[in-house]
């Protein structure tokens, strides 16, 4: 999100306004267990903006006690100013966009960080008591294993508790996209390093592109996973309440268009049927270690759902999969492969 | 009509040499279509046919002549379809000819199909007149395509017609020489009727119209007919002559030429080559027919959408009737649902059928790669037909395989001889024999299995010699050869949509190529996918598709999720399009592109 002072008062005045809308539609403040500022928020935000929505934020939403609130930071425009205010507000996880912690790949990225500067934040947000964690990219244009090793190795060496993992991927449309880079790689090798190098080191591997230290996993993710009800706040939220799937506009422009007519920034909501969001369940619960609690699948979706899902798992290599006790999930080799399986059974 | 007043010629002639541009003059020089009216190569009539420069079905036309003598003729041209594939349609309007002109380019020199045609008109009794045509042309040397046409064809050539079809240079001698030379047609008009068809069309207003060569007798509206072979009667209702359109007249009799109507549903009720009687004063016997085509090359031609199934049948149904010469009956391919095999005389035959299949009626087909009829014995000596692989009987079961063998000249300048040879026998040739024309030009003659002719001898021989050999061929006989199946399994499974005949010798190129292909083709699983080529049980070639290692990875939060689900299921939707095979699913691309496997594939 970028905007201009005037736009970022005017986005905070229409986030009000979206909380009491919701406050309206669910009857009550909404109760939260996690709270997550994600995208261009937090470092847009001056400290008085963010004093703001701090405000807001414990005005219309109540919190338990062990509420996880996470914050997403990126390396160069995060201070200690913002670290001191969201210790001061209760803030637990900083997720810190690192992507890379060699110099030319960041540069190739067209980040505006160094790999000092991702390390350096990493050490005061560290310092102010945060749990933190790093995000990752590989599969880059020339990105070796032994260039690979070394953002992984420092990043774990770096303090953080939780790291996540992706790879580089190029949208249809996008400017690379339409300009593929060459030497983009298919990160076979680097997936498999980072899952027995990170596991060696203590990190174990929660969710597909998720590692932690144990007690370390992010909470709010896993709503997302198995299905907990998620309220979509500002431009290009996505929620999900009670089987009920909602999107914010897409814009900021048009967010705060809607708030100034009084209309709800809900763009749209989708409702799937039973099979489908059953089969959508099936494949976000597979991407956790946890897997699919069968008992429980078989309660909620029936036995027809489960017994076809288990039918096209007969065309899985077994070493794909991992059983354990009423638990089925895919086995580290299964994450590798994990869209081929999911369409499968999608 | 006085039967001293009709000439019966056709015109033989190669691909491009000029012969329709010619017809045209004759035409136009007797006024037999006004001049305005005039088309460019009139006769061509299918729009494919001017489109190729080729004809392909035979069209009569008669046109009325005043000649330097004073009198009236009336000069009936049968048109002939230049190619080789064609050649039957040559000998029936041979049959119903007294004369030809046999036309050469001044600057090209014989060919090798001018020459079977002039030999079949020969055989018939026909009187020959030769035609340098494009004598225009700066590169022309009518001298020696004289010398050509007396040393290769064996005709005398020495008063040859020097011709220029395009500037109109010798049409009018050729007019006056046919008046001279052609005989004119015997035949008495009072003995009882004999009229020869000699072709038969269908036209969507008037039934079948048949082409009849009145021969004895006289043939009028309202008479009663019988057709001698099938033993049916009907009442005619129109005869007329060709101008070139249809126009009706009051009777035909001995010597003439012209179309007969008599409310006939389907051709095959009207048989090229039976003889049309009177019902009440048959004959004593019908006229000599024509042999029976037989289809030599066959395919499969499936549609595009599964559902346009039924328009392909009715587009095949309608074509036959206009060309009696293509078979096909029904049959169903793994990879593309159900189709048709199709039977053709050769391979332009083929082409022609599906262009005009998809222009005339509208239909979007694939058609598969192109193969021949084996004959198998068994060891139980039982004879089997067998016109695709699985037809093919166990291995340890054959006592002999026999194949289709044709003899192929071809007539190609000197300096290309080694690499045509080469090629030869790399087809599994038999070297006949080789003579030269002249110190530029050979005949090269080769028995050759038909089978390694329709893969793609023409293409190659093409490439080979520029584009200056030419070919014909005539079939021979079935001999037997050491012909194996060649099977894929895919995961151990058999897959019969990718087994093919081949030789022996050829089994294990032919097999890598497939196999290669298909490794290439079908993509990664979750597992790995051994593929297999076997003769019996015996492996030949083996390949694997290694298992899939990772797919790309990336991260799922709130908004993700939708998009990921419907990415999944378009993942899933393509995967259902394709043929699941045991647990490998094969895509629709792998059955396609087996279909056009060529041996380039083999390096």
């Amino acid at each position: 999100m970028r905007g201009t002072k005037n736009d970022i008062d005017a986005y905070l005045t229409a986030l009000e306004k979206e909380l009491l809308w919701w406050k309206v539609y669910l009857g009550d403040k909404p109760r939260a267990l996690s709270i997550y500022i994600g995208g261009g928020t937090p470092t847009c935000l001056s400290v008085e903006q963010w004093q703001r929505l701090i405000d807001l934020l414990q005005r219309y939403v109540r919190v338990n006690s062990d509420v996880e609130i996470s914050v997403e930071a990126n390396p160069d425009s995060l201070t200690e100013e913002h670290m001191k205010l969201w210790k001061g507000w209760g803030v637990k996880r900083v997720s810190l966009g690192v992507q890379s912690l060699c110099d030319e790949e960041l540069l190739w990225l067209k980040r505006t960080h160094t790999a000092k500067r991702a390390l350096w934040a990493i050490d005061r947000l560290l310092h102010f008591g945060f749990h933190v964690s790093g995000d990752l990219m590989f599969g880059l244009a020339g990105q070796s294993l032994r260039k690979w090793h070394t953002s992984l190795s420092n990043l774990v060496h770096s303090g953080v508790t939780h790291i996540s993992i992706y790879q580089l991927s190029i949208e249809e449309g996008s400017v690379w996209g339409k300009n593929p880079p060459s030497g983009v790689q298919n990160g076979y090798v680097h997936y498999r390093w980072a899952q027995w190098y990170l596991e060696k080191s203590g990190f174990s591997q929660y969710e597909i592109a998720s590692f932690s230290r144990p007690g370390y996993e992010c909470r709010h993710n896993q709503a997302y996973w198995f299905e907990k009800n998620v309220l979509p706040l500002g431009p290009s939220a996505w929620g999900y309440i009670d089987g009920t799937r909602f999107w914010n506009v897409k814009t900021l422009a048009e967010y705060l268009k809607r708030a100034t007519m009084n209309i709800s920034p809900v763009e749209g909501k989708e409702r799937l049927t039973l099979e489908k969001s059953g089969r959508e369940s099936a494949v976000l619960a597979l991407r956790t270690s946890r897997g699919i609690h069968i008992p429980s699948f078989e309660e909620r979706y029936g036995e027809d759902l489960i017994n076809s899902i288990l039918f096209e798992f007969e065309n899985v290599p077994e070493d794909c999969l991992c059983w354990k006790g009423d638990f089925l999930s895919l086995s580290r080799k299964g994450m590798r492969v994990a869209n081929s399986i999911w369409s499968l059974i999608i | 009509m006085d039967l001293s007043r009709i000439r019966n010629f056709c015109i033989i002639a190669h691909i491009d040499h000029g012969k329709s541009t010619l017809a045209d003059r004759l035409i136009e020089s007797t006024g037999t279509v006004e001049i305005r009216k005039m088309k460019a190569q009139l006769l061509d009539s299918l729009d494919l046919e001017r489109e190729r420069g080729i004809t392909i079905k035979l069209v009569p036309v008669r046109m009325q002549y005043k000649s330097k003598d004073g009198n009236n003729y009336i000069l009936n041209l049968i048109d002939t379809p230049g190619h080789v594939d064609f050649t039957y349609e040559v000998s029936r309007s041979i049959a119903s000819c007294e004369g030809a002109l046999l036309v050469v380019d001044a600057s090209q020199g014989v060919e090798a199909q001018t020459v079977a045609n002039a030999y079949m008109a020969v055989d018939h009794g026909l009187e020959i007149i030769p035609v340098v045509n494009k004598i225009d042309l700066p590169s022309a040397h009518p001298e020696a395509v004289q010398k050509e046409i007396e040393e290769i064809v064996g005709i005398d050539a020495t008063d040859a017609i020097l011709a220029s079809a395009k500037e109109g240079t010798g049409i009018e001698e050729i007019l006056e020489r046919i008046i001279e030379q052609v005989p004119p047609p015997e035949g008495d008009p009072n003995a009882s009727l004999q009229a020869l068809i000699f072709d038969s069309v269908y036209n969507n207003y008037r039934g079948v119209i048949c082409y009849v060569r009145v021969v004895n007798g006289t043939i009028k509206a309202g008479q009663t007919v019988r057709f001698m072979v099938t033993g049916s009667s009907y009442q005619i209702e129109e005869v007329g002559v060709f101008r070139p359109l249809f126009e009706p007249v009051e009777s035909l009799s001995a010597g003439e030429v012209g179309y007969v109507i008599a409310n006939i549903k389907t051709v095959a009720e009207a048989h090229v080559g039976d003889t049309i009687t009177d019902d009440e004063r048959p004959a004593v016997k019908p006229l000599a027919g024509y042999k029976k085509v037989k289809p030599v090359v066959f395919c499969g031609f499936y549609p595009v959408e599964r559902d346009d199934y039924p328009q392909l049948r009715d587009a095949l149904e309608k074509l036959t009737l206009n060309d009696s010469s293509i078979t096909f009956e029904p049959e169903s391919s793994e990879a593309l649902g159900f189709g048709f095999r199709c039977g053709f005389l050769g391979l332009l035959h083929m082409d022609v059928a599906k262009e005009r299949l998809r222009r005339e009626f509208g239909v979007e087909l694939v058609a598969t790669a192109p193969n021949v009829i084996y004959e198998v014995t068994t060891k139980g000596k039982t004879v089997i037909e067998a016109h695709r692989p699985s037809d093919f009987p166990d291995i340890s079961d054959i006592e002999e395989v026999r194949e289709p063998i044709i003899r192929l000249t071809m007539f190609l300048p000197s300096e290309f001889v080694g690499k045509v040879m080469q090629l030869c026998q790399d087809k599994r040739g038999t070297f006949v024999s080789m003579d030269y024309l002249s110190p530029e030009r050979v005949r090269l003659v080769y028995d050759l299995p038909l089978a390694e002719f329709i893969l793609d001898f023409h293409d190659k021989l093409k490439s080979q010699t520029r584009g200056f050999a030419s070919l014909d061929y005539e079939y021979r006989e079935l001999k037997a050869a050491d012909l194996v199946r060649v099977d894929v399994l895919i995961s151990g499974e058999a897959a019969d949509a990718f087994s093919f005949i081949c030789h022996k010798d050829a089994a294990f190129h032919r097999g890598q190529a497939v196999v290669r292909k298909l490794k290439e083709l079908i993509p990664r699983q979750l597992f790995e996918v051994p593929i297999q080529a076997s003769v019996g049980r015996r492996i030949i070639v083996r390949q694997n598709v290694k298992a899939l290692r990772k797919d790309v990875l990336a991260k799922c939060y709130g908004g993700d999720i939708s998009r990921k689900r419907k990415l999944l299921e378009k993942q899933k939707e393509g995967k259902k399009r394709m043929k699941q095979l045991g647990k490998v699913s094969i895509p629709q691309e792998a059955f396609l592109a087996f279909l056009k496997v060529d041996e380039d594939d083999e390096q």
